[in-house]
């Protein structure tokens, strides 16, 4: 699966991160495959959302958060001075928990935000990008004879359809995915998670959730956390068919969570 | 843990931003950047923007405290402070602040006594009784009060109130401490009241309820438990609407007169600290001079004293705000 | 409900109502007044010893020129000022002490920028008792004002929105700039528009940095002397004769009409930025 060709491999070692006092990661060691989906699944607070901003470095936008270890993206640490985090996140994009359209843009300015705000906007290859973008997010269809009309009028699943053609405008290799069908209904998310599927072909993906379900459906590889801490990671199938810590066991059975 | 030092190091400003204190030891080959120096040129236009105000407050001490300074080494302390004449302009000079500062105060305490009831009413009026949308239809028509320019409250003190309190007050003066004071306090009402009402409003919801639990009316509720929850606010407000009083000027200038006394009488023509500096500027004392600096030294004084109560309004205002 | 209650909300609402119509009581006689003056002689003409001869064009325009000047020097300055405080610098201690430091300029009296304007832009800069002087004085008095609006308008924006750009690889700069800002326009313009109809109805500065009394040419340039409508108006108040009262009466209905207008865009803005956001 790792072949070198493919881009978009993350290594994390010893990987701690801090909110002022409070340590919400501990020593978390992890790898996520270029082009597959994984997914992170724990209890609420246990740390899954910080380990991915930690990704894109948008951890340490929050004041007071410090953190330490090392972060590899194909071997390059994304720590290392002299990395543009502005620049890494192009690489990495992100998906959020709530659809977030920019509200003063139409459908079309929205998936060309990231490269008006990025200055790499090209007038003669607008309209390509826009409909490759959607095409991408499986939105096209539905949208493409309204292009012009204000990104906050389309139903709760568009929107956040529109917020992932909006993050594959700016090509990325990666894809951060928070949370991204929680705010949105069953119909919704399905069409969703057969985009995620789809996408994996092209982009590696890593994917919040605090659905079960969601992970054993379209995830490849599955890590569990709690309290800020990896306590497992597997193939997803065989994480939940056999479970090697007690923790992960009695989460996956809703003991606890 | 080996790309970092053991102790986790702060990267809250990010490299990116280029700020901060890991900025400099991070230097970067330029192709790597997307951050190029248009953007720590417009931050630092930003910070100059926010600095500006710094430099207004440095500003304002300078020149008060250069020409004060002036002025105290041709005045003594003692002229200044132990004297209750004030006749700069005048053969016989006086430089007792006092008849200046009685003047103030004597206006202040009018319009504090007229604004108090009135604006402390109205917010709990506002907060605790009013259906939300009479609330929505008020406190905007409370506001336009503020908003009208003290020219204009001015010529109604003069114009008509004066004249109005001389049918029940005949000897009251045409210039006087009363009309003046209370076209003022009509003016700083709205502070009051909409300062006050914020404070009412941090009071937690649970408080009350937990009054009405008890058995107590809705007037019980908010004399016993709602205002004391939100004195420290009410006096921050009252606070700041007292400095607000002590500051103003064109009422005072129009018509509560130009005649510096030490009085507390509010019938007579007396003059305020901020009308004095009216009155020198509208005449031709040149710069330079020991009744050119007058203005300074009086200015100095009425800094001195909003300044020391804003300060106090605002430890006042913290104090509710870690309560809400 | 109880007798004592109701008495007591009555007396509220009393309290409320008097100063209301104390004030609706006092336009109505100004408008009796001032309708008498206020012909188009009277808002063309120029000030005269005469009353019944005065006129108030030399205030219009000036207080015009003034308040032009002065959001042309503020608006930038106190955006700017309220974007390093949002957006960029809100851990830094400086940042702190600049916004303690704003709200103390807010409560400082307005005479005393009036010193301050004296002695730096009249005569430490040499600008003269000039427009220019006092429009950059009045921006100093109304930069507290445009800086506090404008965070407020900031702070409406929601953060999820700066993340989503921050997530597709902006600068700051790029987010503040394509994102924050065009959200918070109308915010912005509210703000300014409180700040304008401060500015225009502030006497004291004005009389302090010597702004004229008697003029009877319009200012040909940012550094011309100058008058301004409430600097006309304090003038004919001050005058014991009768006429020139009803002449003060006209002039601050032209500024009282001037002041209403500003304040119904201001309100129509704020209600309007209000729905967007919900």
């Amino acid at each position: 699966m790792n072949t070198p060709a493919a881009n978009g491999r993350f290594e994390v070692t010893d990987l701690d991160a801090w909110f002022s006092k409070k340590q919400v990661l501990k020593h978390v060691e992890l790898a996520l495959p270029a082009r597959r989906i994984t997914a992170i699944i724990g209890p609420s607070g246990c740390g899954k959302s910080t380990f991915i901003r930690c990704l894109n470095r948008m951890h340490e936008l929050v004041p007071e958060a410090r953190l330490a270890g090392r972060v590899l993206l194909d071997g390059a640490d994304i720590y290392a001075p002299g990395v543009d985090p502005v620049l890494l996140r192009r690489r990495v994009g992100m998906v959020f928990q709530k659809p977030n359209p920019f509200p003063t843009m139409s459908i079309r300015d929205n998936v060309l935000a990231g490269l008006r705000l990025t200055g790499a906007y090209d007038r003669g290859r607008a309209d390509s990008v826009v409909e490759t973008a959607l095409r991408g997010a499986a939105l096209w269809d539905e949208v493409k004879d309204r292009l012009d009309e204000p990104g906050v009028g389309l139903s709760g699943g568009q929107q956040q359809r529109l917020c992932i053609a909006r993050t594959l405008a700016v090509e990325p290799e990666v894809v951060l995915m928070d949370e991204p069908c929680s705010a949105l209904d069953p119909i919704a998310t399905a069409r969703i998670e057969d985009l995620m599927s789809e996408l994996k072909a092209r982009y590696t993906l890593v994917i919040v959730t605090h659905n079960m379900q969601q992970a054993a459906r379209v995830s490849d590889r599955t890590a569990f956390f709690l309290d800020g801490e990896l306590i497992e990671v597997a193939e997803t199938n065989s994480l939940f068919t056999s479970p090697q810590d007690r923790r992960t066991e009695d989460y996956i059975t809703g003991k606890f969570g | 843990m080996d790309v970092t030092s053991a102790t986790p190091p702060t990267l809250a400003a990010g490299a990116g931003a280029g700020a901060g204190p890991n900025a400099s030891r991070r230097p970067a080959p330029p192709a790597a950047r997307a951050t190029p120096a248009r953007e720590h040129l417009i931050e630092g236009f930003l910070f100059l923007c926010g600095a500006l105000s710094i430099l207004t407050t440095l500003g304002i001490l300078i020149v008060l405290g250069y020409e004060t300074a002036g002025f105290f080494s041709e005045v003594s302390f003692g002229q200044f402070f132990g004297d209750t004449e004030w006749t700069p302009l005048f053969a016989d000079k006086h430089f007792g602040i006092w008849a200046l500062v009685s003047g103030t105060v004597l206006t202040s305490a009018i319009a504090i006594t007229v604004a108090l009831p009135f604006g402390l009413l109205s917010a709990i009026y506002l907060s605790e009784l009013a259906p939300r949308q009479t609330r929505r239809v008020l406190k905007p028509l409370m506001e336009l009060l503020a908003g009208v320019p003290t020219i204009v409250y001015g010529f109604f003190a003069l114009s008509v109130v004066t004249p109005a309190l001389q049918t029940v007050i005949p000897e009251l003066a045409g210039f006087n401490a009363l009309g003046a004071g209370i076209v003022m306090g009509v003016m700083i009402i709205p502070m009051i009241s909409s300062l006050s009402e914020d404070a009412l409003h941090a009071v937690p919801q649970s408080l009350r309820e937990a009054a009405w639990g008890l058995g107590g009316s809705r007037l019980a509720g908010i004399f016993q438990v709602v205002l004391p929850a939100a004195r420290s606010g009410v006096a921050a407000a009252i606070t700041l609407a007292l400095s607000r009083a002590i500051g103003e000027t064109m009422i005072v200038a129009i018509a509560a007169g130009q005649q510096p006394r030490f009085t507390f009488d509010p019938r007579v023509p007396v003059e305020t600290m901020t009308a004095y500096i009216v009155q020198i500027s509208m005449g031709d004392v040149p710069a330079g001079t020991l009744e050119f600096r007058t203005v300074f030294a009086v200015g100095a004084a009425l800094f001195l004293m909003t300044f020391a109560m804003n300060l106090f309004a605002q430890r006042l205002a913290k104090k509710y705000r870690r309560l809400g | 409900m109880q007798t004592r209650e109701r008495l007591f909300r009555i007396l509220c609402v009393s309290c409320l109502a008097l100063p209301l119509l104390m004030l609706a009581y006092l336009l109505g006689r100004l408008v009796v007044d001032a309708w008498p003056r206020l012909t188009m002689a009277f808002l063309t003409g120029f000030p005269s010893r005469r009353a019944e001869d005065a006129g108030i064009l030399p205030g219009i325009v000036g207080s015009l020129y003034l308040i032009l000047l002065t959001i042309a020097l503020a608006l930038p300055v106190g955006v700017g000022a309220a974007l390093y405080l949002e957006e960029f610098g809100q851990r830094r201690r400086l940042a702190q002490l600049i916004e303690v430091n704003i709200a103390n300029l807010a409560g400082v009296p307005s005479i005393i920028y009036g010193l301050l304007g004296l002695e730096v832009f009249v005569r430490f800069m040499g600008l003269g008792r000039s427009l220019i002087a006092g429009a950059a004085t009045l921006a100093l008095l109304v930069l507290p004002v445009i800086i506090m609006s404008t965070r407020e308008a900031l702070r409406t924006v929601p953060d999820s929105l700066r993340e989503a750009a921050v997530g597709l690889g902006a600068t700051r700069w790029q987010v503040v700039r394509r994102i924050v800002l065009p959200q918070a326009v109308p915010g912005i313009m509210t703000g300014s528009i409180l700040a304008v109809s401060r500015a225009i109805g502030e006497t004291a500065p004005l009389v302090v940095i010597g702004a004229l009394t008697f003029i009877t040419f319009l200012p040909d340039g940012p550094t011309a002397p100058f008058t301004a409508l409430p600097i006309q108006i304090f003038n004919w108040v001050s005058r014991p004769q009768a006429a020139f009262a009803a002449n003060a009466a006209a002039g601050i209905l032209v500024l009282m009409v001037t002041l209403l207008a500003l304040n119904a865009v201001a309100i129509y803005l704020r209600e309007r930025m209000q729905r967007s956001h919900r």
